[in-house]
């Protein structure tokens, strides 16, 4: 490895301090985000301006948890992240392997790479809507087949976009994983006599499985808190971040909004801890 | 058998597209695909009300972009040059939009800056505080490339000050990385929804709040054929993201 | 230029009942053909080293003999088995990748028995197996480190434990010694030449390093541009090789054009004429007479007598403990040892050493 060179001190002045260049996004950060989460907690907690918070209390949590409605939509939303993000690594993963060896190979697939990458710039609504044109009432798919009709509005329909919403936000950091698996161990295990499919469980499926937790943990998190695609999609099965809205459009109630907020927001931190943290236990445990 | 995955994802992403084109260029979609036939009728209405929407959306996301490069590129240079617990804290605390679902987020935002809402300013600041992560995960790793350090020491050594050192050696070096955060950082604010929700000021809405109002109130037709617009003025962007990957320097082992 | 040699004291391939046999193997990538009409043999318990300069085809041929790129024409016979057709898993080779693809999840005690569970092998058997191989590789002590906490040469040793127990009837080494710290691969190469010489199976090596081949092989194939230019021992290679790039390649030396007149040797068009006495003579199974020049050929001389060359001198290199010289004479550049403590000037007479250049001459 290079040394790194030293650089000459500078001629003129005193330099200013590298933490200034940081300065002006941080004080961003910290006013646009940072804050108002920290605000969000303190209004679920009656923690708020005082004329419609009376101080510390933990009933509008206890109110959310006691709510049938809020309780269905919050295991529907645990459902469909989960259901989705499973199908999609399930999906992802032959498809990056298949990049990754066309990576190197240098064969084309532009198109297919621009194509794959296109939902990520899509809004959720878009995506529940293309399952409008598809699957609903009057549905392209319906006319082939009526049990296609009305799907979207349906629990599968439902997963189903949401599967279309996470496949780019799992191809993308999975791909850059099974780009980083060297060839030479599958045609090492090979030339041993392993089989594809031997192959693919001993050799890439364990050297793939902590990105692969890692990527799903980041998805289920989004696809958690996507509100693009139910919001369109409402008139069928309900999710948690409608009834985070609905708190503050019918009858601005912010603390309940709030309260609802922050559960969502605990789930997402949730699923990403533990998709590290899992992704780092499964590397040690496959790695011994 | 990865081969067929593939093609059969790439169908399952390019199929509802296709569909929402079919659907945009039918008089009658109820009556099944060009079903009385095909036109472009709906285009010729979707659009004039759509192009003073699209332009908000297209100024937004602009803006987004030129507001990360002047203050999320600073950020990232001392987060790949100075790294310490601070810088480690930095990204946690930059990574909060990603944790925090956007809705949720916007919800905070709104209750917290009321007044900023209506000039669209929170708007803004909303989606840089959403984008800014992207930036930072696309530069900072190219920023504290051994490489790039050491051939800026070397133009140092040479003679050049910082302002030549940054124009001729680093922004050229970071340009794969740079063109990666502005595509990402465009696409995601043009079609930002959910942190948009409660913060977009009410009265002159960006393009995914007229898509969505047109979903609910409008023709399946028209509101095809205004997807179609949208997706139109994002898929350059995206190609030129898959370019920028595969421009993407590969590391030499 | 390139004659295809097949080496003396060797049965014909097709004779043999095990070993290893390629014969004209043509490989393609895309339009361009990265190997030739290919032929090589290994016996068993022979170790072949096939080496050339990067991009000569060397590792296209290992990769085909192990089946991971398609063959567009000839076959691959092992052990009596026509495996051309067969995919990798089939074929019951071991092989050793440049960086020696040990399973990074997978303990060194897992990695040796990898094979042995892919091919079913009772787990009596197998510890068996994988215990004896761990005392080959001088491993036993290991056996539980995961492969991050190995070294270099401790990775190779895996590699080659987990390729032999399956016990292969070609064992395939692609760069052996290549990954590894250039101050350590002296020792690893006698270790490795222990190694191999304890196993039965058929051995090809690939390498771009003409010590590793000489000292590993005990025959050479010289490849370029993905034909073979040469196939024979070490010694003979050394010796008579046959042809300017293969005497460059192999030993730095210079093969040059010679013609015999009466009792001298004319060389570089008639400019230098050498009293035969002074050269030693050998047969050479490459047709024309030539001469071959190592870096102890030549010397310096104060007599400008019609046998001396005139050269100029276009580069000095201290070495320690002489001085290389770097000279061109009639356009063919030579290389000279001179004393450190010689003056030199722009321009040198040469004399070939006597004894130290030899005159390959055709047999007759």
């Amino acid at each position: 490895m290079p040394l790194p060179l030293r650089a000459p001190a500078r001629g003129r002045g005193a330099a200013a301090p590298a933490w200034l260049a940081a300065l002006p996004a941080l004080i961003v950060i910290g006013l646009f985000s940072a804050y108002p989460v920290a605000v969000m907690v303190a209004n679920s907690l009656g923690l708020g301006q005082p004329p419609a918070d009376g101080g510390p209390t933990l009933e509008h949590y206890v109110r959310a948890f006691g709510s049938a409605t809020v309780r269905d939509a919050l295991v529907n939303s645990l459902l469909i992240a989960g259901g989705a993000v499973l199908f999609t690594l399930v999906v992802a993963v032959p498809v990056v392997l298949r990049q990754a060896d066309d990576d190197r190979a240098g064969r084309g697939g532009a198109a297919a790479d621009a194509l794959l990458t296109l939902p990520i710039a899509l809004p959720g609504i878009i995506i529940g809507f293309f399952a409008i044109v598809l699957t609903g009432r009057t549905g392209l798919l319906g006319l082939a087949w009526d049990g296609f009709s009305g799907l979207a509005y349906t629990f599968p329909g439902l997963l189903i976009a949401y599967v279309y919403f996470c496949l780019p936000r799992v191809l993308g950091p999975l791909r850059g994983a099974a780009a980083t698996l060297d060839p030479a161990l599958t045609e090492s295990a090979r030339t041993l006599g392993a089989s594809r499919p031997r192959v693919f469980c001993t050799v890439t499926l364990p050297l793939l499985l902590p990105a692969a937790i890692e990527a799903g943990g980041t998805a289920f998190a989004v696809a958690l808190g996507g509100y693009g695609t139910v919001a369109t999609l409402s008139e069928g099965v309900r999710l948690l971040p409608l009834n985070v809205a609905n708190e503050l459009t019918t009858g601005y109630r912010l603390a309940a909004s709030s309260t609802l907020a922050v559960v969502l927001a605990a789930m997402a931190v949730l699923a990403l801890v533990l998709g590290r943290v899992l992704a780092r236990l499964v590397r040690r445990a496959v790695a011994s | 058998m990865s081969r067929i995955a593939t093609w059969s994802t790439c169908v399952f992403v390019a199929v509802p597209i296709l569909a929402t084109l079919v659907a945009a260029t039918s008089v009658d979609f109820s009556q099944g695909p060009w079903g009385r036939g095909p036109t472009l009728d709906w285009f010729a209405y979707a659009w004039p009300p759509l192009a003073p929407v699209i332009g908000r959306s297209l100024a937004v996301a602009t803006l987004v972009v030129v507001l990360n490069l002047l203050i999320g590129g600073p950020l990232a240079w001392w987060v790949a040059r100075h790294p310490s617990p601070l810088t480690r804290i930095t990204g946690y605390l930059v990574n909060v939009p990603l944790a925090v679902p956007g809705i949720a987020l916007s919800v905070a935002l709104v209750g917290t800056y009321p007044m900023l809402r209506p000039s669209g300013l929170l708007l803004v600041l909303g989606h840089l505080v959403f984008t800014l992560p992207f930036t930072l995960a696309a530069l900072v790793p190219a920023l504290a490339d051994d490489e790039l350090r050491t051939n800026e020491s070397v133009a140092r050594s040479l003679g050049a000050d910082g302002a030549r050192v940054l124009r001729t050696i680093t922004v050229p070096a970071c340009l794969v990385a740079v063109t990666q955060a502005v595509t990402m950082v465009f696409a995601l604010s043009f079609g930002e929804f959910n942190i948009s929700f409660f913060i977009n000021p009410p009265a002159t809405p960006t393009a995914p709040f007229a898509l969505f109002d047109s979903y609910s109130t409008q023709r399946l037709e028209l509101a095809s054929a205004q997807s179609m617009i949208f997706i139109a003025f994002v898929a350059p962007v995206l190609t030129a993201i898959a370019w920028a990957r595969r421009r993407a320097p590969r590391r030499t082992p | 230029m390139s004659t295809h040699a097949t080496a003396t004291g060797h049965p014909p391939a097709a004779a043999r009942a095990g070993g290893l046999t390629v014969d004209g193997l043509t490989v393609h990538y895309g339009s361009t053909a990265a190997v030739e009409d290919l032929a090589l043999d290994v016996a068993p318990a022979e170790t072949v080293a096939v080496i050339g300069p990067s991009g000569c085809g060397k590792s296209t041929t290992l990769r085909a003999v192990a089946g991971l790129v398609p063959v567009s024409e000839g076959e691959v016979t092992l052990a009596g088995r026509d495996v051309t057709g067969l995919g990798p898993a089939r074929r019951n080779i071991g092989l050793v990748p440049q960086n020696y693809a040990v399973f990074p999840h997978m303990n060194v005690a897992a990695n040796i028995a990898y094979g042995l569970r892919a091919r079913g092998a009772a787990a009596d058997r197998r510890e068996e197996r994988v215990r004896e191989m761990l005392e080959l590789t001088r491993l036993t002590e290991l056996a539980e480190r995961r492969p991050d906490q190995l070294s270099g040469g401790q990775r190779q040793r895996v590699a080659l434990a987990r390729a032999l127990a399956i016990q292969p009837d070609a064992l395939l080494l692609d760069e052996p010694l290549a990954a590894l710290d250039p101050q350590l691969r002296g020792g690893l190469r006698r270790e490795l030449a222990a190694m191999l010489a304890a196993t039965e199976c058929a051995t090809l090596i690939v390498t771009h390093d003409q010590r590793e081949a000489l000292a590993l092989g005990s025959r050479i194939a010289l490849l370029r541009e993905g034909r073979l230019v040469q196939f024979d021992t070490p010694q003979r290679l050394w010796d008579d090789p046959a042809d300017a790039f293969v005497a460059d390649f192999l030993a730095g030396s210079v093969l040059l054009d010679a013609e015999r007149d009466h009792g001298h040797v004319v060389a570089l068009n008639g400019r230098w004429r050498i009293p035969v006495r002074d050269l030693a003579v050998r047969t050479t199974g490459h047709g024309t007479t030539r001469l071959l020049l190592r870096h102890d050929s030549l010397t310096v001389t104060d007599d400008s007598d019609e046998s001396a060359l005139v050269a100029e001198v276009t580069h000095s290199e201290f070495t320690g403990d002489a001085v290389h010289l770097t000279v061109r004479a009639g356009g063919q550049v030579l290389g000279v040892r001179v004393p450190p403590d010689a003056r030199i000037g722009r321009s040198v007479s040469l004399a070939a050493v006597p004894g130290r250049a030899t005159l390959l001459t055709p047999e007759t």
